[in-house]
């Protein structure tokens, strides 16, 4: 009888076996190379010693060069989440709540940077932040400034590229957020004697906290794993987790201490995740349930 | 003074016209029903009164006040609206003091007020739930303590009941009711349930179209509606068309659809004029003998409901026409069967008769 169960269970999980096996090959079994490789001895070129090890990791963390460009990492891609929530949500905010024409071409608008290629976006923005590019052209023009400021190979340029790179993706989730706020609670709490700027602070944008969080964490791992926009706008000059990675896998070929940056950069997204994930699940937010 | 005043609200919507010429007025304490299909500007008068909309042209007056100038948030009205509307992100206690914050009373006097709101729609164990763990007839009363620990000059209701089952909104109907009787509140009701209307309301203004049709009690507008469409929009009416053919000193003679109908002078009508008349289906005797009364109309049962306490048949004149008559307490003389021949009669004074102008007939 039992076993009769069981097979029926299995025979309707057959349709799954494709998925489940590509998850396995793509999925599974690199991650678990990884995660071994980052335990094994370094022998140079890519190759390695089986014997368990936590030499890399105590490598990693005790090296000054690596932990500066980890928290520098970290705290780009905070700053940055922190820039694109202020610049999205009045932007969002009109689209969502201003309907019409305009709003609906403002919209598509918003993702037409998603459709071009990070690396053409990077070379637009290479012309424009030059010495000699439209915005130190405008900037002298305008007598604000004397002398051309040097945005290429700086920090500075690498954050408003990168900022101008994420907007999309927060736009759209806040936009999301927004939308789905029941506009009849906003006038509950107006006829309740609240002002349209306490009913915004009390009700609006505690309600939009799900999209900004979701928009949040979108924005968060893309700064994290960032490579194309440091590289080019930083020139070299702004390192992150991912160039290092990078560096560690294709040019020092030392793969177990590469495999061990590319764990922490996941470890680091996926917190976020599990935050995002917690807020989702809290009963304020239409998560739970008795 | 009267709680509310509405002089000549008009409102469009680009070239819609939403209201046409409402005009009410509310005592103090009363629980006034706006009633009417969708579409009928119900919601519409009521989000002005809020202050949610502006209105085209007229005025709203609440206490003696003209409130075009008064912000929504200084109205002071609780709402409730139909989906309730609270606030997800706060629990039943906070939804309530929400308010109360909002016109900055004090720390303890709010808890006490919240507390009191609490009790009175029976809810104090609830008080650290989100609004996502309550069933829709706790959601309910959520709102309802949420808008009237405010004590607001006036409570307005739109449609609040039309998401709950049908035993609960009977309770409700009545929890509604008492509590508006205790408070002695101001109430505006926006329903399309007559029941609904009928039963909680002191008094019921009929809507259609943008205009007010009648406005009185309950009784009123069941014993003497005033237009056709009150008279079928509340309970069931059987329509007599025709027209007044002969009158002397005493009587005068109706050519209707149903056949030739004898009644006392009416003021007003006058040879010619052209009527309606209003026949609910149990004020209709229903009889086996016919004799050669003026007032008989013959006609054939087509259909027969048996319903215990009463026989609802649907029978044919002669001329043609449709009847519905409801007998009460059914006896050997007034229970036919299908394809029995009978007649029906009624007294003058329970048919509502009203003149109506040739561009109004269809």
């Amino acid at each position: 009888m039992k076993k009769r169960i069981l097979k029926k269970d299995l025979a309707g999980k057959m349709p799954l076996l494709p998925n489940i096996m590509y998850m396995i090959i793509f999925f599974v079994i690199p991650m678990a190379l990884l995660i071994s490789y980052s335990f094994f001895v370094n022998k140079g070129y890519g190759r390695v010693e089986h014997t368990l090890t936590t030499e890399n990791y105590i490598n990693f963390f005790t090296n000054k060069y690596y932990i500066e460009t980890f928290i520098a990492s970290f705290i780009m891609a905070v700053i940055i989440s922190i820039l694109a929530i202020l610049v999205s949500y009045p932007i969002a905010f009109y689209i969502v709540r201003y309907k019409g024409f305009k709003m609906k071409l403002a919209s598509s608008l918003v993702m037409v940077p998603m459709l071009a290629s990070s690396v053409v976006t990077c070379f637009g923005w290479y012309i424009m932040l030059g010495n000699t590019g439209i915005i130190n052209s405008v900037l002298i023009g305008l007598h604000m400034i004397d002398e051309p400021v040097q945005l290429l190979y700086t920090r500075t340029g690498v954050y408003i590229v990168l900022l101008s790179g994420q907007l999309p993706y927060m736009i759209t989730s806040i936009m999301n957020g927004i939308a789905s706020i029941d506009e009849n609670v906003e006038q509950a709490a107006n006829t309740l004697g609240a002002n349209p700027v306490k009913i915004f602070l009390t009700i609006t944008l505690p309600l939009s906290i799900p999209g900004i969080s979701a928009g949040m964490l979108l924005v968060f791992t893309g700064i994290l794993s960032a490579y194309v926009v440091p590289i080019v706008i930083g020139g070299g000059k702004v390192n992150t987790l991912a160039s290092l990675i990078v560096n560690q896998a294709s040019t020092t070929l030392n793969w177990p201490k590469a495999a061990v940056m590319a764990l922490i950069l996941m470890v680091m997204s996926s917190v976020a995740m599990f935050l995002n994930n917690k807020l989702m699940e809290s009963k304020r937010f239409g998560g739970g349930g008795r | 003074m009267d709680a509310l005043v509405i002089k000549n609200l008009e409102k469009k919507f680009g070239d819609i016209e939403i209201l046409k010429t409402i005009n009410l007025e509310v005592k103090q304490g009363e629980f006034v029903s706006l009633l009417g299909p969708s579409g009928c500007g119900k919601t519409t008068t009521l989000r002005i009164i809020a202050g949610l909309l502006d209105a085209t042209s007229g005025e709203v007056y609440i206490n003696g006040v003209n409130v075009a100038d008064v912000p929504v948030h200084k109205r002071n009205n609780g709402m409730v609206f139909q989906n309730y509307a609270l606030f997800p992100h706060m629990t039943v206690a906070q939804n309530i003091e929400y308010g109360l914050k909002q016109h900055k009373i004090s720390r303890a006097e709010r808890r006490k007020k919240v507390r009191e709101g609490m009790e009175l729609v029976h809810l104090e164990y609830l008080a650290g739930r989100y609004p996502k763990q309550l069933s829709g007839g706790q959601q309910q009363r959520v709102a309802l303590a949420r808008a009237l620990v405010l004590q607001p000059n006036l409570l307005l209701l739109d449609e609040p009941l039309s998401n709950l089952d049908a035993r609960l909104r009977e309770e409700m109907q009545m929890e509604i009711r008492n509590i508006q009787k205790k408070l002695n509140v101001t109430t505006i009701f926006v329903t399309h349930d007559q029941k609904e209307a009928l039963s909680m309301s002191d008094k019921v203004a009929v809507m259609n179209k943008g205009i007010i049709e009648q406005y009185g009690t309950p009784e009123e507008l069941y014993d003497n509606p005033k237009t056709e469409f009150v008279s079928t929009f509340i309970g069931y009416s059987n329509l007599i068309r025709g027209v007044v053919s002969t009158k002397d000193e005493h009587r005068m003679l109706l050519e209707t659809n149903y056949g030739k109908v004898q009644i006392p002078l009416q003021d007003g009508l006058e040879t010619g004029s052209r009527i309606l008349g209003l026949l609910r289906p149990e004020r209709i005797r229903l009889k086996k003998t016919f004799g050669s009364d003026l007032n008989c109309i013959r006609c054939t049962v087509i259909e027969r409901v048996y319903a215990g306490s009463s026989i609802r048949y649907t029978v044919k004149t002669i001329t043609d026409q449709n009847v519905v008559v409801t007998v009460i307490a059914p006896d050997e003389s007034n229970n036919l069967s299908v394809g029995e021949e009978g007649c029906i009669q009624w007294l003058a004074q329970n048919m509502n008769l009203i003149e109506v102008n040739d561009e109004e007939t269809d």
